[in-house]
């Protein structure tokens, strides 16, 4: 199927909140979700999607128009991609989630790598408040690991 | 990012673009976590997203300490740009001195015997220098091995079987006094030997034995009367061995090659003769693997003035040498430049990249386990006490003591 910009047509996106975004169809295509909706048909009224957010599908298509861009380099692309991961950890959470469930991977690998970069250093008690976690471990049990990699503790 | 929980796959994605430090210190955030860093097929993920994405690649450089301490053998890691990062402890046994050899490395494993020829009772030790965690192997399912001392050689070869993600020794059991050779494999996975039946080429194999591990087989320079020089292989995943030409003109004896990996093909570099300070080294690679008719020379290194003998490849498209002082020396193709490295007395080098394999199955190399030497044989398992080894001490460990006695007669 070609899906070159210039006979692109338009997209209705329904988020969650109801808000409707109309999108060229070559840019919302780089959603894997929405591509495999508009390649078996089903894409004619306001395609709704339950699981993001108005704000949050607005930043994304925002990264999906870049990335359709022909003409952005890859130099480019990073710089831009960089600036666009500049975010606090709510934004990037919801981020994360929308491109997880739109399965668009440039996004998701992009979104995962700031993550692990914020994260690097951080000790395990912050990762478990970040991350909402609840330490299932006993003292034992979490000294035995400490003990086990002594230097990464350090 | 709080109140919310992410996918599975998710934390797996963003855990594998982490640095090893900081996933040892999360495996104690909670158990989920912890058993996902541990898992194999997390560890192989993340070693190649990382692979990819950052500069996780190092240099083993093994030298002697400065301090004359007690302990000889020692590795130092560094950087990419050859800046000392920290001594690291080698797992062996190795208080006297002893030497060992290096029977080839992937995925940021090392693979070494405690004597320069394996032979008789050696063991073999897979290490993951990074993490500082090895596998002390022993023991062997062909029992002549420990028994006769008649045996004339003993092949090793170190890989790594990506369909079955499964890391293997095959070792090629020559004795003088059988017409066909014994190969035996040993799985890290199931921590034990097997014999497997494999049409060994009927060569001589040079020595000291070290072998090059690249795209799923380990090759090691041979020798056959009659005809010359070539590569022998040894598929990891279908276990069989293959026969890989070399140029006509390096089939005579008279320069030395030293085989090894370079830009994705499997290469080697040639040393005319030793006795010349400015001989000219050659770098010939395989453009095509297993086709021998795609050998090119790839670049002339020289002349330059104390290069050396060569180590192998390292990162970046560089060749480490030994120059005639004892210092590392490498060479970039990409540059054409070199550079002397400048660290003294070094013996070898080799090239590392970060990984977590043996976070589970290793032993930490500052609590060793004790060595011993064994086989496995009809489910019997025999350990020979190497303390005493001279005197042929073995110390039989069963139940069933028809098998025992069948033993004995097998070995006496």
């Amino acid at each position: 199927m070609s899906l070159s910009p210039s006979t692109s047509k338009m997209l209705s996106l329904k988020s969650s909140d109801g808000k409707v975004l109309e999108v060229e169809e070559h840019v919302a295509v780089l959603c894997e979700t929405i591509k495999s909706l508009v390649e078996d048909g089903c894409a004619d009224s306001p395609i709704p999607l339950a699981n993001v957010d108005g704000a949050t599908l607005g930043n994304v298509m925002e990264w999906c128009k870049k990335h359709a861009d022909q003409k952005a380099s890859a130099d480019d692309l990073e710089d831009w991609d960089a600036e666009f991961v500049e975010r606090d950890q709510g934004e990037l959470y919801h981020l994360i989630m929308a491109a997880n469930y739109l399965n668009i991977k440039g996004l998701l690998d992009l979104i995962c790598q700031k993550v692990a970069d914020m994260i690097k250093g951080k000790h395990p008690e912050k990762i478990r408040e970040i991350f909402n976690i609840e330490n299932d471990f006993t003292p034992e049990q979490q000294e035995q690991i400490r003990k086990d990699n002594s230097w990464a503790f350090e | 990012m709080s109140n919310k929980n992410f996918p599975g796959d998710v934390v797996t994605d963003i855990l594998a673009r982490l640095p090893i430090k900081s996933l040892l210190r999360f495996r104690c955030v909670c158990k989920p976590w912890c058993s996902t860093i541990n898992d194999t097929k997390f560890i192989h993920m993340h070693l190649n997203i990382r692979r990819t994405a950052a500069s996780i690649e190092g240099y083993v450089i093994y030298k002697p300490l400065d301090t004359g301490s007690y302990c000889k053998h020692i590795f130092s890691r560094c950087d990419g740009n050859f800046a000392e990062r920290e001594t690291v402890q080698l797992p062996l046994k190795c208080a006297s001195g002893k030497p060992f050899n290096v029977v080839g490395s992937c995925n940021g494993l090392l693979c070494l015997t405690d004597s320069v020829y394996p032979n008789f009772g050696c063991t073999i030790y897979v290490w993951n220098p990074f993490i500082g965690k090895f596998k002390a192997i022993n023991n062997s399912c062909v029992p002549r091995l420990l028994f006769n001392r008649d045996c004339s050689n003993v092949v090793l070869g170190f890989g790594f079987d990506a369909q079955n993600i499964d890391y293997k020794v095959v070792r090629v059991l020559n004795f003088t006094d059988l017409p066909l050779p014994d190969v035996e494999v040993y799985n890290l996975s199931t921590d034990s030997w097997r014999r497997i039946e494999a049409d060994v080429p009927c060569v001589t194999w040079t020595k000291p034995l070290s072998s090059t591990f690249f795209n799923g087989a380990s090759h090691w320079i041979v020798f056959r009367d009659g005809y010359g020089r070539f590569i022998a292989s040894f598929d990891f995943h279908n276990e069989v061995f293959g026969e890989i030409m070399l140029p006509n003109r390096f089939k005579e004896n008279d320069q030395e090659l030293t085989l090894g990996v370079f830009k994705d093909s499997l290469g080697m570099i040639v040393f005319p003769d030793e006795r010349e300070q400015f001989a000219l080294r050659f770098v010939w690679v395989m453009k095509e693997y297993g086709i021998s008719d795609s050998w090119v020379n790839l670049f002339t290194i020289g002349p330059l003035e104390k290069i050396g003998r060569p180590l192998g490849f390292g990162w970046d498209n560089e060749v480490l040498f030994r120059d005639y002082e004892e210092k590392l020396f490498s060479y970039c193709h990409d540059t054409r430049g070199s550079r002397h490295i400048g660290m003294r007395s070094i013996l070898d080098a080799f090239t590392y990249v970060e990984s977590l394999v043996l976070v589970n199955e290793g032993h930490n190399v500052s609590e060793q386990a004790k060595p011993f030497s064994g086989v496995t044989y009809k489910g019997v398992s025999i350990f020979l006490n190497k303390e005493e080894e001279e005197e042929e001490c073995c110390e039989l460990w069963s139940n069933k003591q028809n098998e025992l006695h069948e033993l004995r007669s097998f070995f006496y």
